[in-house]
Formats: C-alpha cells, sequence, structure tokens
C-alpha cells in the first residue's frame, strides 16, 4: 500500500480580541492648510474603534472656503463620514493598521456668490446665496497607520470620493462640498494625514 | 521597522495614483462650455431652408441694439439672468417681428481663477410673431449651434 507524506500549511488564525483599542485624533494636513492661510479654514477629528480585525470609523469636520478676484464667493459647512476599514495587518492588537474601507458621508453647508456682471442689460450686481445645501457620497479608502511613540499614532488616508449629490441648490450652483473637495468633477480624490492617541481598551499581550 | 515598511509601500501607491490623477486636472477659462446667450436659427418658411437675413434686434431692458448684417444666418442673443422672461424685436426694412422666450438663469464657479459662469436652462417660446418656431437645445451651451429656430 502505498502512502503518501502530507504536509499541512498550518492556517493563521487570527486572535479574537473584540473591542480592543480606540483611536481618536486631529487631521494634520486640514489644520496645516488652515494655519497657513489661503482663504480656508478647516478642521477634521477623528474616531476610530478597533473590534478585531475591523476599524469602525468616525469623522468629523468643519470647513470654510473663501474665493476671490473679480468676484467673492464663500463657502462654510461641517461634513461627517462614518464607515468601516478591513485591518489586514497580522497583528491588529499592536495597533497598526493597514486597510481598506467604506464610508458614508454627508456635508450641510451654505455658498454665496458676489459679482457686477454686463450680460448686454448694464452692470448688474449679482448677490446669490443658497443657505441649506445637503451634500452626501460614498468613499472607498486606504488607511495606513503606524506608532511613533508610546501610545501616538501617524499615518494617512488616501480617499477615493464618488456617487455623490447634493440637493437645496438654486440660481447659484455650489463650487465646493465640506468634506469632499470642489464640484469640478463628479468624483474626487483626497490626501488625508493624521496624528492620533490610541487607548486600548483590553490588555492584548 | 515595521511602521516604515507600511509607510514606504503605501507612499509608493500613493504617490502612483496622484501621478494619475494630477496629469488630467488641467483648465482653463476657454474651455467652460457654458454661454451666456442663446443662439436664433432663421429658416425659411416654404423651403425650409437657411435663409439669409438683416435685422436690428433690440432686447427689451438691453442697453445695446444688436445688428445683423444682410447675409447672417443665426443671432445670439444675451439673456437677462436677473428676470425668468425676455421679449426681443426683429426689425427690418420690410417686415418686423417679435420673439418672448422664458428661461431659467444658473451660476457657477467653472474654475477659481475664471470668471464666474453663467448659462441659462429650460428655454422655451412664449410668444411669437414668426411664422413658426422650434426649440433645438433648451441650455445655452458652446457645443449646440442652435437654440431656436425660427420660420418666417
Amino acid at each position: 500500500m502505498a502512502s503518501f507524506s502530507q504536509t499541512e500549511i498550518p492556517k493563521v488564525k487570527r486572535p479574537k480580541l473584540g473591542f480592543h483599542e480606540a483611536k481618536f485624533g486631529v487631521n494634520l494636513l486640514r489644520s496645516g492648510r488652515t494655519l497657513l492661510g489661503s482663504g480656508k479654514d478647516m478642521h477634521e477629528g477623528e474616531l476610530a474603534l478597533a473590534f478585531n480585525s475591523w476599524n469602525y470609523v468616525f469623522d468629523f469636520g468643519t470647513e470654510k472656503n473663501e474665493r476671490s478676484g473679480t468676484y467673492s464667493y464663500e463657502n462654510s459647512g461641517t461634513y461627517f463620514r462614518a464607515g468601516v476599514d478591513r485591518n489586514f495587518v497580522q497583528n491588529p492588537a499592536k495597533g497598526n493598521v493597514l486597510a481598506l474601507g467604506l464610508r458614508y458621508a454627508r456635508a450641510s453647508f451654505d455658498d454665496q456668490l458676489s459679482y457686477t456682471l454686463d450680460n448686454g442689460f448694464g452692470a448688474q450686481d449679482i448677490d446669490l446665496s443658497n443657505t441649506d445645501l445637503k451634500a452626501r457620497w460614498m468613499e472607498l479608502n486606504f488607511t495606513l497607520r503606524g506608532k511613533i511613540v508610546s501610545q501616538l499614532y501617524t499615518g494617512f488616508t488616501l480617499r477615493w470620493k464618488f456617487s455623490r449629490k447634493v440637493s437645496g441648490e438654486g440660481l447659484l450652483k455650489t463650487f465646493d462640498i465640506p468634506g469632499f473637495g470642489n464640484t469640478k468633477r463628479e468624483n474626487a480624490t483626497s490626501f488625508d494625514y493624521y496624528l492620533m492617541w490610541r487607548i486600548p481598551l483590553k490588555k492584548t499581550e | 521597522m515595521y511602521f516604515c515598511r507600511l509607510m514606504s509601500k503605501g507612499l509608493l501607491i500613493i504617490l502612483s495614483i496622484c501621478v494619475l490623477l494630477g496629469c488630467s486636472d488641467i483648465d482653463n477659462c476657454t474651455s467652460d462650455s457654458n454661454t451666456s446667450f442663446m443662439v436664433v436659427r432663421f429658416f425659411d418658411f416654404e423651403t425650409k431652408e437657411s435663409k439669409k437675413v438683416g435685422f436690428r434686434v433690440t432686447a427689451s431692458g438691453a442697453a445695446d441694439l444688436f445688428g445683423l448684417s444682410a447675409d447672417s444666418l443665426a443671432i445670439g442673443l444675451p439673456l437677462d439672468p436677473l428676470d425668468t422672461t425676455g421679449m426681443f424685436l426683429f426689425d427690418s426694412d420690410t417686415n418686423d417681428y417679435s420673439i418672448q422666450v422664458r428661461y431659467n438663469a444658473s451660476f457657477s464657479l467653472f474654475d477659481p481663477n475664471c470668471e464666474p459662469s453663467l448659462f441659462f436652462s429650460g428655454l422655451d417660446t412664449l410668444n411669437s410673431s414668426f411664422d413658426s418656431t422650434a426649440i433645438i437645445g433648451i441650455v445655452t451651451n458652446r457645443q449646440l449651434t442652435t437654440n431656436i429656430e425660427v420660420y418666417f
């Protein structure tokens, strides 16, 4: 009787950690752009809860854009994103993150445009505003977080934003959407860099 | 070390994507396809052929008179963005015609470095003394060569 030797490849089991950590932090790029000026005032915070290899992520931000030239355009409002990331690192208990995720985002904002136009009817002062604009979109995110020291972590998130919808526009079509970017294209991308503090919820090591 | 490896792999992916996306983000003001006027094109009522005409055109409320040379086939007429209707009078040596249109104005920023963009949509005729009219394009856009055909 022939006998075959069989080499079994051990299956790597991910540890069941439950809710093992919370991280909260700020978006350094957005706050940095505010400090550097350029007519933008934007801040964003993030809270991430880790459950086994899944991260539940919530972002909240404020954004104000002022644009001017031969016109004056202002846009300000708030936004949030909520979603989940699948963390692909071998041991999520260490707090590092290499993840792909999905977000649902909404923004509430207003905008206004002022300028003088001559379209053959003499000089006309155009003052338009939208006071109750809403927008929603989806995001596909690629996230990386790594430990710097102690419980301090840093890393970036690359976002591809799609399925955008804006409601509440009047004569003025909005240009900026807080948290999304501008409306020149249907979809948008962004790069956000975070500094985060980790709070272990379980002793995992 | 682990973090550095993660970062270097991630940054490579990010940079590649940014290069690809950045290449498609070049715009200038002339590529804005919106226009702030409608195009009226003239046709012979009997033959349905294009018709060369000479008109003096007056828009109600407009400061300017729009003159058309005798061999014009079409005219671009501005619309008042602070109104939703406009009346145009076409005056020739032999006949006078008029047409009243309705529309919705829209303003947007095409690019922050350009003038705000103005265009009109929902274009329709309310009244006309031409023999016949036809709405060809309800939006004022460079890609449309005609908004309204008038037959007389």
